[in-house]
């Protein structure tokens, strides 16, 4: 772990400092019916604002760039794909698209694994697929990564968007739909159960 | 930093602040030096959430990132292909999923409310069922019965010809729309709507919409044609095969925009001229016809001068009520022909046509 004091994460932040872009649809709840109705301000407007990071989600889980941009751009297909089954109840589209984001990479994590699991039988392969995955042979990160993975949904949505997106408490509230000290309590259960599970 | 106490509710704040503070920067150490009491059990918890914000994520790449905004779109451009995916009803009702139990019943309770008594009431306004209604029920938007008329042309005029139906009696007679869109044959010819004669034999394919009979195909008899300038005023049963000497004479013969013609006729209705309203004078010859008829809008001698129906695609009418009602010849040809109030068309007896058109088809044929 780098105790550097350095923020290494410049890439988190770039949703961030990209332009602000005009929201067509400031409303959850009209952006939801306009998704439905399958206007296509709505859909540009969901990819502007969370293509970064369901990006940043399928990297982390992944830790590979590539594989992270294929996640990314199949997450906002089958979100078209599956908006006449969403239901808006009040919980924030991100959370919807975040459970589109989490299948799509533990799909896409067994189909490598297969695919892993093939190569091994050839060593130099195998060491090439460890050579371009973005963390390397860190062993940390691909364990955190892993047990991430594994989390309920909402823990794993606080953390995404607390640790790896640096959001605060009062924006990963409004995304998340909760209240501030609901989303302190999340956080905390979040991260125990993540020890829990980097600890079995 | 002071330490502070991590009590039961407490702890969750404790956490946040130590990830704001690895956030900014801070080292892990340095964190936990603030909570020495309670330093072992966040080092295990803010361990791996450190490893997690210190992720070295990239950005993505623009052009990855342009291919997935445009397969995104392209799928939404498919997806609004789809049939019913707009469809408004469905959407209304997979929106009532949200909803609680009561709401649901009440808003399909009220929806329902709502689209019966539209539905009804417009149905006894106006006698049929509303176009969007038919719609959305899937109901044929066709209310038009079919019927097929045999018979005798008995008078002729634009926008309609009169009918003795075959076998009836004299004053069996159907009045007959034409439409622009009827088409006319000859045996297997193609023929123009002036070429039909009164006296030809024919057999109409009509669409019945209430009382109003309108033609779709009027099939002349070919073998039955009479001969030129030698036409029957009254068809070939005999009546009113005398000359009408209103006929002879060019004038019109009476009733015929009486408003008491057949059935199907209404008062002022000037599109169904009466029984016995022959408008056309065939056994006097006209100048410019070979047929015996006149050319398109041009007078017929002794006409009483009556201008070609604006229309002009026919003889020139000089069928006028005022002077059938002046001129007390006409009610001798009118003899020919029955009288309005005598006249009684047979009940059509209906015959089911099998095939997936729900429309009926009606032979006429007359009661015995």
């Amino acid at each position: 772990m780098d105790e550097s004091g350095e923020p290494q994460n410049a890439g988190l932040r770039m949703g961030e400092a990209a332009a602000p872009e005009p929201r067509p649809f400031e409303r959850e709840e009209d952006l939801a019916a306009a998704l439905a109705s399958l206007e296509p301000r709505a859909w540009r407007q969901l990819f502007q604002e969370h293509h970064q990071r369901v990006y940043n989600y399928a990297y982390v889980r992944t830790g590979n760039a590539a594989d992270a941009d294929d996640i990314a751009a199949n997450v906002f297909i089958e979100a078209v794909r599956g908006i006449d089954r969403f239901q808006y109840r009040g919980a924030p589209v991100a959370a919807w698209l975040f459970r589109i984001a989490h299948n799509e990479t533990v799909d896409h994590l067994k189909r490598r694994k297969r695919t892993e699991t093939t190569s091994l039988e050839h060593p130099e392969a195998a060491e090439g697929l460890l050579a371009r995955d973005g963390f390397g042979t860190s062993d940390d990160m691909r364990d955190v990564s892993d047990a991430l993975g594994k989390l309920k949904q909402e823990h794993r949505d606080v953390l995404m968007l607390r640790l790896v997106e640096g959001r605060s408490v009062n924006e990963t509230a409004t995304l998340l739909g909760k209240t501030q000290g609901a989303v302190k309590v999340m956080q905390m259960r979040a991260l125990k159960a993540l020890r829990a599970r980097l600890d079995k | 930093m002071t330490e502070e106490r991590a009590t039961d509710g407490f702890l969750e704040e404790v956490v946040d602040r130590c990830v704001e503070r690895l956030a900014k920067g801070e080292s892990l150490d340095a964190v936990l030096a603030s909570y020495p009491g309670h330093a072992a059990e966040l080092r295990a918890i803010l361990a791996p959430a450190r490893v997690l914000m210190t992720a070295p994520v990239p950005a993505p790449g623009r052009a990855a990132q342009s291919m997935a905004l445009n397969s995104m779109l392209s799928a939404v451009q498919a997806a609004q292909a789809r049939p019913g995916a707009r469809n408004f009803v469905l959407l209304w009702l997979g929106s009532l999923k949200a909803r609680p139990l009561a709401y649901q019943m009440l808003a399909i309770t009220g929806a329902a409310l709502v689209f019966g008594g539209v539905t009804l009431g417009a149905a006894a306004a106006t006698g049929s069922t509303p176009t969007p209604v038919r719609r959305i029920l899937g109901i044929s938007a066709d209310s038009q019965h079919k019927v097929v008329l045999k018979g005798t042309i008995a008078a002729l005029s634009n926008d309609a010809l009169t009918l003795r139906v075959d076998g009836a009696a004299a004053m069996d007679l159907r009045t007959i729309a034409l439409a622009p869109s009827t088409t006319f044959t000859r045996g297997a010819r193609r023929i123009a709507s002036g070429d039909l004669r009164i006296g030809d034999v024919v057999e109409v394919d009509a669409a019945q919409s209430g009382d109003r009979i309108e033609a779709r195909v009027v099939r002349a008899r070919d073998d039955d044609a009479p001969a030129a300038g030698a036409t029957n005023a009254a068809g070939d049963d005999g009546a009113g095969a005398e000359r009408s000497p209103a006929a002879t004479s060019g004038t019109q013969v009476g009733g015929a925009r009486d408003g008491t013609g057949t059935p199907g006729s209404k008062p002022g209705d000037e599109r169904t001229p009466a029984p016995g309203a022959t408008t056309r004078p065939a056994e006097t010859p006209v100048p410019g016809g070979d047929d015996g008829r006149p050319h398109d809008g041009a007078p017929t001698p002794g006409s009483t001068a009556k201008p070609a129906d604006p229309k002009g695609d026919r003889t020139p009418e000089a069928t006028s009520a005022a002077n059938a009602t002046e001129q007390p010849q006409a009610t001798r040809s009118a003899e020919a022909t029955p009288k309005p109030e005598q006249t009684k068309t047979p009940e059509p007896t209906e015959t089911r046509r099998s095939g997936s058109e729900s429309s009926r088809t009606t032979t006429a044929t007359p009661d015995s």
